[in-house]
């Protein structure tokens, strides 16, 4: 049986907030002058976004931050696979990597990127920040899925001296694939919000953030929702490619469904 | 193979105690009630754990084994159960014509988790025969199968006990008495 989707986005609701939106911007404007600066009305916002999409500047500021930040979240992604494998092995690793994935997760992301400021330049904050969130969830994610291979399989592989790529392919991958994925679907909205962040904080040149804080400096308020609506679209883009590159890898490499198990 | 004084314990409780015993050619049946250590002795045949005292002399390299749970991948069929296990080295022709036997040849691509109990097992025996193996270990081998598989397991095992030791672990006398099998009791 089909599960209901609890968090699915319908369009008649999201029209009904945008409809809320242009209702709240035109009483603005009844009551104050000068009320786009506060709150555009959603028509201006989004002809200020097909204004920007007619630039190459545009373009060039999303390739800009998207290299930064989806390559920090990949980076996270292949340093927390591999570390898992000898901290799941080697219980003192664990414990020694312990105490830096927990700081890592409750410390506020300003204070990283505030901190970051003072090792790293501006162009290379979003990537260290988007790793740094990325990591914990991947890592805590890969690790907890090698601890639930069934144990009774993998005395059975022994047995039968099964080499080690077919057991990682057959029962460790099954067992980590629905935790690496809910990990990594957590982490593509991490890393956009956090690398977002860095960015408006470090102003790099020819960033997103630093158009984001731009628009906000010369009150250009409807560019600020049009940059907005860009970061949400880029990021649920990389989520949804990302998520279904990795379905088919796993379902290639072990005939695996990674969401039918999760 | 020679068991020679060998005991284990799990904390405070013994499970074996000074046991010594001789596995030969043919069919040996290691009988015992449920819970008195028969799956541990296995275990510590197999090499999956250590004892505490006693050693186990001359043991197989290679066990075919079919543990007392199926420990099959449930996501694959049968076919790929086997090679999981066997590899590249999985005879082909002499798998199709066990599974056949067996009644296992008409499912063909149907994941495990779709076989019956019964299916289960039989698919199992199928493994633990074809995989590669100087001796086979049999934990509870006949639990869910019906009279008529139960012999046509029976009389598998008997072909394959003249080629090489089989360790047959049951609390079922039956067993042993139609295997013609040597006793150790527990």
């Amino acid at each position: 049986m089909k599960k209901p989707a609890h968090n699915s986005i319908k369009l008649w609701a999201v029209l009904v907030w945008l409809l809320v939106w242009q209702g709240g911007s035109m009483l603005l404007a009844h009551r104050l002058p000068h009320a786009h600066l506060l709150l555009p009305s959603p028509l201006s916002a989004f002809e200020s976004l097909v204004g920007l999409c007619a630039t190459a500047a545009f373009w060039k500021t999303i390739l800009w931050s998207t290299v930064r930040i989806f390559g920090g979240f990949l980076a996270a992604c292949a340093a927390a696979s591999l570390l898992a494998v000898p901290a799941y092995r080697f219980r003192p690793f664990r414990e020694l990597l312990a105490p830096a994935v927990a700081a890592v997760k409750s410390v506020p992301v300003a204070s990283f990127i505030i901190l970051a400021l003072v090792w790293l330049r501006s162009t290379q904050l979003s990537f260290f920040i988007s790793f740094l969130m990325v990591f914990p969830p991947v890592y805590l994610g890969v690790l907890t899925g090698i601890g639930q291979t069934d144990e009774k399989l993998l005395e059975m592989a022994r047995v039968f001296h099964v080499p080690f790529f077919r057991q990682v392919r057959y029962l460790y991958l099954p067992a980590v694939a629905p935790h690496f994925r809910s990990a990594v679907s957590l982490g593509l909205g991490l890393c956009w919000k956090s690398g977002i962040a860095a960015e408006v904080i470090g102003l790099p040149d020819g960033s997103m953030g630093e158009r984001l804080y731009m628009a906000k400096v010369y009150y250009m308020t409807d560019e600020l929702f049009a940059w907005t609506a860009v970061i949400i679209g880029v990021s649920v883009l990389f989520e949804r490619l990302f998520l279904r590159l990795t379905d088919a890898l796993l379902a290639k490499a072990g005939g695996i469904h990674a969401d039918r198990t999760s | 193979m020679r068991i020679e004084h060998l005991s284990k314990n799990y904390g405070t409780e013994t499970v074996l105690s000074d046991l010594s015993a001789e596995i030969g050619c043919g069919v040996t049946c290691l009988m015992a009630p449920s819970g008195s250590g028969k799956t541990t002795l296995l275990r510590l045949l197999l090499g999956l754990e250590r004892p505490d005292s006693g050693t186990i002399a001359d043991p197989p390299r290679r066990w075919g084994v079919m543990f007392q749970e199926d420990r099959l991948l449930e996501d694959l069929n049968a076919t790929e159960n086997l090679r999981f296990a066997i590899g590249p080295g999985l005879d082909k022709a002499r798998a199709v014509s066990l599974l056949e036997r067996l009644g296992l040849d008409k499912e063909g691509e149907k994941a495990i988790r779709d076989y019956s109990g019964g299916m289960k097992r039989r698919l199992a025996l199928a493994r633990a025969v074809l995989a590669p193996s100087d001796a086979l270990a049999l934990d509870e081998p006949f639990t869910g199968l019906d009279e008529e598989n139960r012999e046509i397991c029976l009389q598998l095992i008997r072909e394959t006990a003249a080629e090489k030791p089989v360790l047959l672990v049951t609390h079922d006398g039956d067993d042993a008495a139609a295997l013609g099998a040597a006793i150790i009791k527990l």
